[in-house]
């Protein structure tokens, strides 16, 4: 028997199946929701790479009969914290810039509005900026996004609630000092 | 706990919207990732790599290695080709490599295509019972002209949209839709990668229809088939729930 195997709770081939579906099925769910949590493209395969070793190493954990994006992100969320906090990470990589300034243009191209939405959810903390993702944005329900994450659905409620609010505000105030 | 949550302004919705879709990755970094990930595993303690990480730097390309390391054979063939030796040189902290080299070979074997559309998907009907032992079928979807390798990503992707909609029926307490789901994925793909799957969502699906005597009896099935499935605690979770 193989890694996979002996690290996925005494498994057998079925878990080089599961892990290789997981892979093959989220990995762009995956490399896409790192990007929506702020990670530089730069970083983005060396993070992808830590998820699924995380991921591997918790396989037993997971439920296939659950949608696999909540529990996906919890992993995605945690290794963007880590990311974050790391001391040689520089600020703009993080999205630390101040918004203050404004967009340089108003928003006209594809480009341009991705850089207001980037630069919007830039002022979310990681924990509401992940609710507000997963809600909003991959439609996952507030049970499915409490249990995935394996936080109170009260609290998805309340991070819901202000991300929608503070993304909400820093829109108006980017698109406000552009005009 | 409040549920009044006050929704976004259409204007703000629309500027989340610009955010844009689910990405594909590049093959090749599809095949660094994947690369990265089986060399840590190889090299953790317990992970797989038969307990210490070898004495000297890993040398998958060595036979005897592989030999003893079969999923690792496994994962190479299907996705990286020979190409492992690359990727089990990592930086201690199994950085992703990037060499030039390392991106033309990976290229070169890369496996997984991008997902297929959701039109391949294969269209079967419906249907509201699921047997036990589905009988197999031809199939006919799949494209004579493509290689092997492509036409497995194809169809995984295929597969994996079915599935999907058979989980996503369980989580909304759809049971019926999620039987639907399952039989369809049964008569398309009776051999298919995620049988095992199939096999697990059919008996939570029967579990959440309350049909408890087919559930039983698919689980049974399911254990004999599977005995050291991962999917085996959910499943006797779920039995459990029946009365």
């Amino acid at each position: 028997m193989g890694a996979l195997q002996a690290s996925a709770s005494g498994g057998s081939a079925a878990s080089i199946e599961l892990f290789r579906s997981l892979f093959d099925r989220e990995l762009p769910y995956v490399w896409t929701t790192l990007r929506r949590l702020g990670i530089a493209e730069r970083d983005r395969e060396d993070l992808c790479h830590e998820v699924f070793f995380r991921v591997h190493q918790r396989l037993a954990t997971y439920d296939p009969s659950r949608p696999a994006k909540p529990w996906l992100c919890a992993f995605a969320v945690r290794v963007a914290s880590e990311h974050r906090r790391r001391a040689h990470v520089r600020s703009e990589d993080l999205g630390g810039e101040d918004d203050a300034a404004g967009l340089a243009v108003a928003p006209h191209t594809t480009s341009e509005h991705k850089e207001l939405v980037d630069r919007a959810l830039d002022a979310l903390d990681l924990d509401k900026r992940a609710v507000l993702v997963l809600h909003d944005l991959d439609g996952e329900t507030v049970p499915e996004i409490a249990r995935g994450l394996g936080v109170p659905e009260g609290t998805v409620y309340s991070r819901l609630r202000s991300a929608r609010m503070e993304f909400t505000a820093a829109v108006r105030r980017l698109t406000r000092r552009e005009g | 706990m409040s549920k009044d949550l006050e929704p976004l302004d259409p204007d703000v919705l629309a500027v989340l919207g610009q955010i844009g879709p689910i990405e594909d990755v590049p093959g090749a970094a599809r095949a660094r990732i994947l690369q990265a990930v089986v060399a840590r595993v190889a090299m953790v303690p317990g992970g797989g790599g038969g307990g210490a990480p070898p004495p000297t730097s890993p040398s998958p390309a060595s036979g005897s290695w592989i030999a003893r390391h079969p999923w690792i054979s496994l994962t190479a063939a299907l996705a990286v080709g020979g190409a492992l030796g690359a990727g089990a040189r990592g930086r201690p902290e199994n950085r992703v490599a990037r060499a030039p080299a390392d991106r033309s070979a990976v290229s070169a074997a890369s496996a997984s295509p991008p997902a297929a559309s959701a039109a391949w998907v294969p269209v079967a009907t419906p249907s509201a019972t699921m047997p036990p032992a589905p009988a197999p079928v031809t199939r006919q979807a799949t494209p004579q002209s493509a290689p092997p390798r492509e036409r497995t990503g194809q169809e995984l992707a295929a597969e994996s949209a079915i599935l999907d909609i058979a989980r996503t029926a369980i989580a909304r307490g759809e049971a019926d839709h999620a039987i639907a789901a399952v039989d369809r994925h049964a008569s398309t793909f009776p051999q298919g990668v995620l049988r095992e799957e199939r096999e697990a969502l059919g008996v939570k699906a029967l579990v959440l229809a309350g049909r408890a005597d087919d559930a039983r009896a698919r689980a049974a099935q399911f254990r004999a088939k599977y005995p050291e499935s991962l999917f085996l605690p959910a499943l006797d979770s779920a039995l459990r729930s029946l009365p």
